[in-house]
């Protein structure tokens, strides 16, 4: 039946060539307009796995208490204090220009100059209070006194002045979706923004330090820009490298014309469908050009065999086109598959990855089974191209013969026992991989970019870091949590504990601010500063904390305890919120519960959580899948696991080289394996296909393995090649993660090779033994 | 044969992936410890033989044999935020705080026991005083009064007449003989002369609250409290005159050093230095600016604050050196 269809659609393919071909050029010309309205499109919601237990707490308050989503802007004077006019002056601007950015919340916003910082001063009348920089400021040396001695008594050093006083912080949230038009965020328009704020006032020995999602969204981009560079660049080597190997420069255009076919199809039709390209997947085009490459070189190698033995162009591409059809749209339906299940994993950014990835290599099927054998039809090889491959078909001969032997059990075996010595090594040193961020910083940049040294600079100069996990206190069938001792005391104790967990940094909640507040009650004496056990004195303690600190919301039947941390790495989030998690199962009753989480770190412990169980799933899922497809395929499970099989060890080593390059699993590498599996995949299918078809026609395997390797061989090898000297030229990119994505890319490609070349005909060797284990349904 | 070497080698390689990606536990992390540091202390004594003893938030008790170097958690029944700490000999101790707690200790300060708890009163106990025969007195807030005569295990309350409004009561100290000071609120100030038996109000300087008081070597009393204002006396508290100190920050603890010098901390960090017995004092604020409850002289040249954030050690210019 398939492979009538197969015939079918070959006999009307090369029968309406030219409808077919002017129908491919007129897609590419509209989809290449479409590409033209391709954006990038980066999102904090969409790196969140909403459905997570966290982030249910996270979004249910997110109005309540603020998001995770915010910027800091730090003001910071090479020499003296801030106190000068100059530097008020600068900060004042500062403040009022973020204000008036699009998408910042403006009710958060919050420095010296907002009316929401106030200080308490204690005086022998008792309380006085007011706003930190006085309406009537005027830069006086009297009025910067004044400042001066408020910002000490506004117990904001630390928080909003450094504490060595010669910077100041401006903190705002920003609003993903805007409440009024409903309009999605452009990130990269606030990160523009905001370096044109820095541009306003650096300089003149003043520095301005700016983090946040926002920033390094823009950051990430603009050295994602950078990408463009480095695919002209792997495109020029496939080129040359292209050229080189089939000798024509016809058959080298092509190949790179049916390459990158899909990618402007792919890159046009994202827009179409409401889609665009995140910073952190501009892997997807590349790999999609990988693979496009690598399956055009199959297509044109078996050409060139059939023109070898004197067919004519299109009779050679026809049967080019029934030779690899099955094979090439198994190895791509395969992928898509593997691509496609990632998309059970609930975190938006990886579905929409997954989706990109398999939409690509879907549209590879199209422009490599269809559109290159067409092509191919009316391509005429000049006669030194005809010698060069020629030489080149018998100058493989001499490695083609050494391999064959790996197909005889004894050598066979030797090969299995260093793979599994390797594998051992592997896996050991895969156990070293850890979910989330590792260093300081965002790992996507390099640790001396601009925005890891502002980060660094930040995290020095004030106590409160960058990463807050944000805890909320919930209480229940309680009226006035706030002026219950019980509650409030066991709130003090949850602070007093996580003050002492390793890796956190300083910890704000409403009871710690509540005593400080009664020792302010009682003339400022330490000694007061406690919580009192009667609601009246307990309630003037709170009552002067306003909701807009984001410690209560406005019944009390919420409270925020924000847990200041040393880091962001993996394994110290894991940590606090393991303590926190004890701590709640001894303290929860029914009137209160401490529910995680919110604040970045919130939101980190949550994507980790998520990506540590996505990343097993992901490889059951993909795993599952292809085995089942090749089930179904060759009809045995012994020439299922020659195929898997190295793709498994290939999973196993890729987690070790992410280990080892010190890459933390994350929403933006957890499909790494996925897309090394992929790449692989190709491999061992045209490989086994191909030797499969020969051992059931009665070849001995060593003799059906040397068929493939000359027949298909080449070209596998070649591909790898190609595709790891292009990506590997990643390495000196801006981007560390694109640095990090091309060193390990590159490695996986050689490995998926080796897998093909070497482990498979050995694997075959042991497994299928001397009976023909089936071929393909249609073989 | 072969067939069992390919069998072996997928069980392998399948085990090998399922290890790999099995679940990975968090690498071993220091544990879950409160330190000196993540508490507020608002006292700290020392015993003849060098041990410190801090006291404060949460009833945090901790002691240092290297003079502030190290410290660590003492063992105490209490978690009500104690106030003061004092040593009756090198292993008697005491401390009393909220709650009107009042724990003792027989060991140096490493085991404590409660002697009394009263959670509902919502009467603090600020300042403690004791003596080496075991005679000492505990204050505290809306004029609470208590005695003990046998090393804190035993005590009485009594109403103090002379203070009449139920003020707080910030401290109590001896100034040699029977003679006894009482420092607190809204400038109270009682002086015993008798032991502690019967105790007058003395004419106040100043409106403003006393937070301590110090008896001085050369047999002054220094009182001190609210916004920078320090009282000193001569005449056992007859007469006061003020000193201008130039800080407008309350001042909470103060210590005579060895070397007869003075020094109070307080609000913001402030330290203040006297070479002349409290006539004159010359600032020296310490490294940052954080709230200081006491102060204890640990030798070499330094000094302990406590307060926010727990102990800091810092050094004092030497007796000679310059002043500002």
């Amino acid at each position: 039946m398939l492979k009538r269809f197969v015939e079918f659609l070959g006999l009307l393919l090369f029968k309406r060539r030219t409808f077919f071909l002017g129908l491919f050029v007129v897609m590419t010309v509209l989809l290449g307009a479409s590409a033209s309205r391709l954006q990038v499109d980066a999102g904090f919601e969409k790196m969140i796995p909403l459905e997570h237990e966290y982030m249910k707490t996270f979004m249910a308050y997110r109005n309540t208490f603020g998001g995770a989503n915010r910027v800091l802007v730090a003001l910071r004077q090479h020499e003296g204090d801030i106190y000068n006019a100059g530097f008020m002056q600068k900060l004042k601007a500062a403040t009022d220009e973020i204000f008036f950015i699009p998408g910042v919340d403006r009710a958060t916003v919050t420095s010296l100059f907002t009316p929401n910082v106030r200080f308490i001063e204690v005086v022998e009348a008792g309380f006085a209070g007011g706003n930190v920089i006085p309406a009537d400021f005027e830069g006086s040396a009297e009025d910067l006194e004044t400042v001066r001695q408020n910002v000490l008594k506004s117990g904001r050093v630390g928080r909003l002045v450094s504490n060595d006083h010669r910077a100041a912080m401006i903190s705002a949230e920003l609003l993903e979706i805007d409440p009024n038009t409903g309009a999605r965020l452009d990130y990269l328009s606030v990160a523009k923004q905001l370096e044109e704020l820095r541009a306003r006032h650096a300089g003149e020995g003043l520095d301005v330090h700016i983090i946040g999602f926002a920033k390094a969204v823009g950051d990430i981009t603009d050295g994602a820009r950078g990408v463009l560079v480095f695919f002209l660049v792997a495109f020029g080597i496939t080129a040359v490298l292209l050229f080189l190997y089939s000798g024509s420069v016809k058959l080298a255009a092509l190949t790179l014309v049916c390459a990158m076919v899909p990618v402007v199809w792919l890159m046009g039709l994202l827009p179409l469908i409401g889609f665009g390209i995140d910073p952190m997947s501009i892997l997807v085009p590349f790999l999609i050009f990988a693979i496009g490459v690598s399956h055009a070189v199959q297509m044109t190698h078996a050409w060139r065999l059939e023109i070898m033995e004197g067919a004519g162009p299109l009779t050679a591409a026809h049967n080019a086109f029934l030779r690899l059809i099955l094979p090439g749209s198994m190895a791509l339906t395969t992928t898509v598959v593997g691509f496609l299940v990632i998309m059970r994993i609930e975190i938006d950014m990886v579905r929409e990855l997954a989706l990109t990835a398999g939409l690509g290599v879907g549209l590879i099927l199209i422009t490599n089974m269809l559109l290159l054998p067409v092509l191919l039809s009316w391509t005429r090889l000049d006669a030194t191209a005809m010698r060069r491959t020629m030489t080149a078909e018998t100058k493989d001969h001499w490695l083609w013969k050494r391999l064959r032997t790996l197909a005889e059990p004894r050598r066979a075996t030797v090969v299995l026992l260093i793979t599994a010595v390797l594998l051992a090594a592997a896996t050991w040193k895969s156990r070293d991989l850890r979910t989330g961020d590792l260093g300081h910083g965002i790992p996507e940049l390099h640790e001396d970019s601009r925005y890891n040294q502002d980060a660094a600079a930040i995290v020095n100069s004030f106590s409160i870091g960058v990463d807050v996990l944000s805890v909320i206190v919930q209480t229940t069938g309680v009226d006035g949590a706030c002026t219950n001792f019980e509650i409030m005391d066991t709130i003090d104790r949850f602070e007093a504990t996580m003050r002492g967990v390793h890796g956190v940094q300083s910890v704000v909640g409403l009871p710690g601010v509540a005593k400080t507040i009664n020792a302010g009650w009682n003339e400022g004496n330490p000694a007061w500063r406690v919580l009192s056990r009667n609601p009246t004195v307990l309630a003037q303690s709170v009552t002067p904390v306003d909701t807009s600190t984001g410690l209560l919301n406005t019944d009390c039947s919420a409270m925020q305890v924000l847990i200041f941390t040393r880091d962001h790495e993996g394994p110290t989030i894991a940590h606090i919120i393991e303590e926190v998690k004890a701590f709640r199962a001894a303290n929860r009753s029914d009137q209160v519960d401490f529910l995680l989480a919110s604040g970045n770190v919130g939101v980190m412990a949550a994507t980790n959580e998520a990506v540590d169980a996505a990343s097993t799933a992901i490889l059951v899922l993909v795993f599952g899948a292809i085995s089942l497809l090749f089930f179904l395929e060759f009809r045995s499970w012994r020439a299922t696991l020659c195929i898997i099989l190295p793709l498994m060890i290939a999973a196993v080593f890729c987690n070790a080289l992410m280990a080892l390059l010190g890459i933390g699993l994350k929403v933006s590498t957890l499909p790494v394996v996925a897309i090394a599996v992929g790449i692989g995949v190709d491999y061992g299918i045209y490989f086994y296909e191909r030797m499969a078809h020969r051992f059931e026609r009665g070849d001995s395997l060593p003799d059906a393995f040397y068929q493939a390797l000359s027949q298909r061989g080449t070209a596998v090898m070649f591909t790898a090649t190609t595709m790891a000297v292009g990506v590997g030229t990643w390495i000196f990119s801006a981007l560390k993660f694109q640095a990090d994505m091309g060193l390990v890319m590159a490695l996986m490609f050689v490995i998926n090779m080796l897998g093909a070349l070497l482990l498979l005909p050995a694997l075959a060797a042991l497994l299928l033994g001397d009976r023909p284990a089936g071929g393909p349904k249609a073989g | 044969m072969n067939r069992v070497i390919g069998v072996l080698f997928v069980v392998f390689v399948l085990a090998a992936m399922a290890y790999s990606s099995s679940e990975r536990s968090v690498p071993p992390m220091p544990p879950t410890r409160t330190l000196i540091g993540h508490l507020q202390m608002l006292d700290v004594a020392e015993s003849a033989a060098g041990r410190l003893v801090a006291v404060g938030e949460r009833g945090g008790v901790f002691v240092s044999d290297d003079r502030g170097t190290n410290w660590r958690a003492a063992v105490s029944p209490n978690t009500a935020t104690l106030t003061t700490v004092r040593f009756i000999d090198a292993q008697r101790v005491l401390a009393v705080g909220h709650d009107a707690v009042i724990l003792r200790s027989e060991d140096g300060g490493e085991n404590w026991q409660r002697v009394q708890s009263e959670p509902e009163a919502e009467e603090p106990l600020l300042g403690l005083w004791v003596d080496a025969s075991g005679k000492g007195f505990a204050v505290g807030a809306y004029g609470r009064f208590l005695a003990t005569a046998d090393g804190g295990s035993n005590w009485a309350a009594r109403e103090l007449e002379a203070n009449e409004e139920a003020l707080h009561l910030n401290a109590v100290l001896g100034l040699g003989g029977e003679r006894f000071l009482i420092a607190g609120e809204a400038g109270t100030l009682l002086r015993s002369d008798d032991g502690g038996e019967t105790w007058q109000a003395l004419e106040s300087p100043y409106a403003g609250s006393f937070f301590n008081a110090l008896a001085l070597s050369d047999g002054s009393a220094l009182v001190f409290g609210m916004r920078g204002n320090v009282f000193r006396s001569e005449d056992g508290g007859d007469s006061w005159t003020e000193i201008d100190t130039g800080v407008q920050s309350s001042l909470f603890g103060g210590r005579v050093l060895a070397d007869g010098r003075l020094v109070l901390v307080g609000q913001s960090g402030v330290v203040l230095v006297s070479a002349d017995q409290g006539r004159s004092f010359a600032r020296f604020d310490g490294p940052d600016r954080l709230v200081r409850a006491a102060v204890a002289e640990i030798g070499g040249g330094e000094i302990l604050l406590v307060g926010e954030e727990g102990v800091e050690r810092m050094a004092l210019p030497s007796a000679t050196g310059e002043k500002s």
